[in-house]
């Protein structure tokens, strides 16, 4: 008798048949469970938001471009375990560490950390969010401030952004790929 | 024959043979010339107005250097000029865009008017940087434009209304974002601070027509020389 014929056998007989599909079900099953238990991996990208002086503007014209930005990324993110979701580094143009975490502190709370050089954390931070992409809401991204001084924006104006161009903000954007 | 205009980080600007502009970019947002013009919230305001804006106000500068709201000068050390109780949005900052509007009568609007200026929240408009402007000889501010998003297929018309800065390619105001399927801040404090498509993903397709004034939503857009 082959395993084919035998499987057919065990699925003909009512009682086995019943406990055949309900392993088969089961097995199939398991996957799905495991993969929607996995936190999703994260990625942090830094938005340097600025204006430009426009050259050659009219009187009466506007004389500041519409708002945009450079970006920086964070580096990927790695998973102490299957329930968290880590991203620890820095960027080039800012003097801070970053450490975001999500689900350390709880399924789906995302926890936001910022250290300046010399350890402390930066004025604001840490921060927590709860179910921070839960479905159905924002689901796909969360913003955080980054608070710049001026003399930091100017050093970023001059290493970052090109002539006449003017930085207004500097914002953390966490969001998941999946 | 077509020819390339410039190039900003990759992406091609290219004048093609029927004098229509074409480049691939990714999408920022831009929520300049929201004033509630039409019942959405304002762009900016100061911070004792209780309302909703679309952006922060740090993108708008602050006293000294107002780089995103109208001043009573004119220029970045004036001080805001806030609407008045007949204005759409009473409180709010008056946000400008580089396309001007005139008003029902033809007429110029003054700089202080809210209806000056293109809605970002309500018109699907398109930012462009200077090279474009310069480099063909149709005008560019206020003329017509197709923006697709190439990974859904989703097609509007727009027109040009704003100017970016020289290093920048694609960029489209709330509207223009939310009709193509491009994530326009939904549930966020300010929409036009979040969203938008990274300017590295080249899946926005923009086409331009110098020279041929915008129909938008039965509007036809001024075409105005810069």
């Amino acid at each position: 008798m082959n395993i084919l014929s035998l499987l057919r056998a065990l699925v003909a007989r009512p009682s086995t048949g019943a406990i055949f599909c309900v392993a088969v079900c089961g097995f199939a099953t398991l996957p799905a469970i495991a993969e929607s238990d996995v936190t999703p991996s994260l990625a942090g990208v830094i938005r340097y938001h600025f204006r430009e002086r426009l050259e050659g503007v009219k009187p009466g014209g506007k004389q500041y471009s519409a708002p945009a930005y450079e970006t920086e990324q964070l580096p990927p993110s790695h998973a102490p375990s299957n329930k968290e979701q880590v991203i620890e580094g820095k960027v080039a143009h800012l003097p801070y560490s970053f450490v975001i975490n999500l689900g350390g502190k709880g399924a789906g709370t995302l926890e936001v950390k910022i250290l300046t050089a010399d350890g402390k954390p930066l004025r604001g931070y840490p921060k927590t969010v709860a179910n921070a992409f839960a479905q159905g809401i924002e689901a796909t991204s969360q913003d955080f401030e980054i608070p710049v001084t001026p003399k930091l924006a100017a050093k970023i104006e001059k290493g970052l952004l090109e002539k006449n161009q003017h930085l207004t903000q500097v914002q953390l954007v966490v969001h998941t790929s999946q | 024959m077509s020819r390339i205009i410039g190039t900003i980080k990759g992406s091609d600007i290219i004048e093609q043979d029927d004098k229509s502009v074409t480049f691939t970019a990714g999408a920022q947002l831009d929520g300049d010339g929201a004033n509630g013009q039409f019942g959405e919230p304002p762009c900016y305001a100061p911070a004792s107005y209780k309302g909703k804006t679309l952006d922060v106000l740090a993108n708008a500068g602050g006293p000294g250097n107002w780089y995103g709201v109208v001043t009573d000068t004119g220029e970045d050390d004036g001080r805001p000029i806030v609407q008045g109780p007949n204005d759409p949005c009473p409180g709010a900052y008056v946000s400008a865009t580089s396309l001007h509007l005139p008003g029902k009568d033809g007429k110029p609007l003054p700089s202080s008017s809210p209806f000056k200026y293109v809605d970002s929240a309500t018109v699907p408009f398109v930012v462009v940087p200077p090279k474009i402007i310069k480099g063909v000889a149709g005008v560019v501010m206020g003329c017509r434009a197709v923006v697709t998003n190439t990974k859904n297929n989703k097609s509007v018309e727009a027109v040009v209304a704003d100017g970016g800065p020289s290093n920048k390619l694609g960029e489209i105001s709330l509207a223009c974002a939310q009709a193509i399927g491009v994530p326009a801040g939904e549930g966020a404090k300010y929409p036009a601070n979040s969203g938008g498509i990274d300017a590295s993903s080249h899946i926005i397709r923009y086409q331009l027509f110098p020279g041929v004034p915008a129909v938008v939503n039965g509007v036809t857009y001024p075409l105005q020389h810069s």
